[in-house]
């Protein structure tokens, strides 16, 4: 196996909050190889972001990173000091965030924002931060990137905006790019072209991928392995291939269950899973499925399952999996 | 930057000679950016009430200091009391805090209460003094106390407001309790709390008539900037949770860098907003607390404090108090409309 970039294990987030600790990461351990696009699914509120805040080590208080070690190129991003840091965000992992409409300042132009980070991370001067900008603005199929380079956030539509994010993001040269649901805010169509670009960017530069998302449809063309995130905790790890032929676990078969076809006939009422997420405060005893799983048996109440291989290269956190 | 522009001109009427069409499709968005700033600006100027009040107060503002030093060199020499032998010079006449003109005592003399004419537009006061040297010193007065008191105002705001938003924790706690007991004070009783028990000490350390702006400055400085510094924290609050911040973070950026690039460009608008009223409410606590006799003191004079002082006269000679009345009315409601021309102009939803 070639090297891992990225390794995540055990890690714990915890916000410490006067309704009591949530515990939005338990345990969760998974990892990145080099230029591989890892899908981390899951719906709200199920640990996604807060994973992926952690390692790029940008929790705030109230959260806390309790426990685990989060490991890129060897090196723990949790022992590196505030020097290490600020080379590590933007330098070496770069991120995309899920709403465009506010992830750009108004007051600056969208060539200065981009020129910014390459001046702190490139150590270029102001002429070479513009064409590099100008360059990464067409390489991210901008139209007119000259005249847009002087134009304010305002004067770009959402689709634009994320693709001069992805144009910030991808302008160091990352060797990971975390991308967390940079396709919810946008149309359809705009989402295919983003997510087209995104696959055809990440392939030319060799960047890794960590795709959060809660959307099986965008991952399934995005990315080689998912991890499938419920309540805090990784339920099941799979190439994308294997988990969409054989889910393992309940929670996992009950999410492609509620994917709307257009093969069911008209008037088929839309699959839900039901119930809600546990509250991350006060998590059940044995498996935080269980209240809502429909293969539940008296075991899964009172004792947690552990990962374990299911099948090639599939791990799935249950006792009774398929 | 200035070559690569112009052949960026070049090219693009280039690209507009091969491809017309291209062009045309382009041409909703063709003219030049403008930054959110310079937009609210032209939206500014296109408020004709706001530009209008603007106009008069710069005149007035301008004016107050221009005007005096070129008005005491003009007028005839004051004749003094009836058989006095020197006259008195138009310097000295023109001088608002001039005190030897002491004619009040008797009708016999020429000037006080005089009629108006070309080199006294406006009349003289009790004292003789000529009454538009005196509104305009007034004018001066209050506009130094507004400006210095505004430029108090926004840097204690800005800097404990940006700070106790981005940071939080113990030095927001400390600011908001200490703004709740500020608040919980009636403003204008502190003001003359303050203004009346270290009036003699600022008065002996600076000389009266610094002495006192000073203290004015102080006394409603230290009321106001609890305020601004609420605004400031709110909106900071609201800014640290958008997602550019996130992504400076992202891409390496310092609390600093954050701070200077993020936050405070976009603090702009409730600032200016903020100052533009608080500039008219410094205005009339200043001529209020020097109405009740506790901010400037003769002969320095403010337009409160000839109101004051002429409305004695009001049966006599009625136009004297009207005067510095009327120039505090323009000012506030100018002061007024350009707040709420600025108001619109940064945030144009609130128009329609």
């Amino acid at each position: 196996m070639a090297d891992k970039l990225l390794e995540v294990q055990n890690l714990r987030t915890q916000f410490f909050t006067r309704g009591g600790v949530v515990k939005a990461v338990e345990d969760v351990s998974f990892y990145l190889d080099e230029s591989e696009t890892l899908g981390v699914v899951g719906e709200s509120g199920c640990g996604k972001s807060v994973t992926a805040l952690s390692v790029m080590r940008l929790i705030d208080r109230p959260g806390k990173i309790v426990g685990g070690r989060i490991l890129f190129r060897g090196e723990d991003v949790l022992e590196m000091d505030e020097e290490e840091l600020y080379e590590l965000r933007g330098g070496k992992i770069a991120m995309i965030f899920q709403d465009p409409t506010t992830s750009l300042n108004p007051v600056f132009t969208v060539g200065n924002q981009i020129s910014e980070a390459i001046k702190v991370h490139l150590k270029l001067d102001d002429r070479a931060a513009r064409n590099r900008t100008i360059e990464m603005m067409e390489r991210v199929r901008i139209p007119d990137a000259r005249r847009r380079y002087t134009q304010y956030p305002h004067e770009f539509s959402g689709g634009m905006r994320q693709r001069v994010m992805i144009a910030m993001a991808l302008s160091c040269n990352p060797q990971l790019l975390v991308a967390d649901e940079p396709t919810t805010a946008l149309d359809v169509t705009i989402q295919a072209q983003v997510l087209d670009l995104m696959k055809a960017l990440s392939e030319e530069f060799k960047t890794a991928t960590m795709l959060i998302t809660h959307d099986l449809g965008v991952v399934a063309g995005m990315a080689q392995r998912i991890v499938v995130m419920y309540a805090g905790r990784v339920i099941e790890e799979a190439p994308t291939r294997a988990l969409f032929a054989t889910p393992a676990h309940p929670y996992t078969q009950a999410l492609l269950s509620a994917v709307p076809r257009s093969s069911v006939p008209r008037g088929t009422r839309l699959t839900a899973i039901p119930g809600q997420p546990p509250n991350l405060v006060n998590l059940p005893a044995g498996c935080s499925f269980a209240p809502r799983c429909p293969k539940v048996q008296p075991r899964c109440r009172v004792e947690r399952p552990e990962l374990e291989t299911v099948g090639p290269n599939q791990r799935a956190a249950c006792f009774y999996p398929y | 930057m200035e070559t690569t522009n112009a052949s960026d001109n070049v090219s693009d009427s280039m690209l507009g000679v091969i491809a017309p069409q291209q062009s045309n499709a382009g041409d909703v968005s063709q003219q030049p950016s403008v930054s959110p700033g310079r937009a609210a600006l032209r939206r500014f100027f296109r408020d004709k009430r706001a530009v209008v009040c603007l106009a008069i107060i710069l005149f007035i503002v301008i004016g107050s200091f221009v005007f005096p030093p070129i008005y005491q060199h003009i007028g005839p020499v004051n004749p003094a009391s009836i058989g006095a032998g020197k006259g008195i010079g138009p310097t000295d006449y023109h001088e608002p805090a001039f005190e030897n003109l002491n004619y009040s005592d008797g009708p016999s003399t020429l000037l006080p209460l005089g009629p108006r004419s070309l080199v006294y537009p406006l009349g003289t006061d009790t004292n003789g003094r000529d009454l538009f040297a005196r509104v305009m010193a007034g004018v001066n007065t209050s506009i130094i106390i507004a400006l210095t008191v505004e430029i108090f105002d926004i840097g204690m705001g800005v800097l404990l407001g940006t700070l106790a938003g981005f940071f939080g924790g113990w030095l927001d706690t400390v600011l908001a309790r200490f703004t709740d007991i500020m608040f919980a004070f009636p403003g204008l009783l502190l003001i003359i709390l303050i203004a009346a028990s270290l009036g003699p000490v600022f008065d002996s350390r600076f000389g009266s008539g610094v002495g006192r702006v000073l203290l004015i400055i102080f006394a409603i400085g230290l009321l106001v900037w609890p305020l601004m510094m609420r605004f400031v924290r709110g909106q900071t609050i609201q800014l640290k949770e958008q997602q550019y911040i996130e992504a400076a973070r992202t891409v390496g950026g310092t609390n600093s860098t954050i701070i200077m690039r993020h936050i405070i460009p976009n603090l702009a608008s409730i600032v200016i907003i903020a100052a533009t009223l608080d500039i008219l409410g410094t205005i009339t606590t200043e001529a209020g607390i020097s109405l009740l006799g506790v901010g400037i003191q003769p002969p320095a004079t403010s337009l409160g404090l000839m109101i004051s002082d002429t409305i004695a006269s009001v049966y006599s000679n009625w136009t004297e108090p009207l005067w510095p009345a009327a120039m505090l009315i323009i000012l506030v409601i100018a002061f007024a409309f350009i707040g709420d021309g600025i108001r619109d102009a940064f945030d144009p939803r609130t128009k329609d």
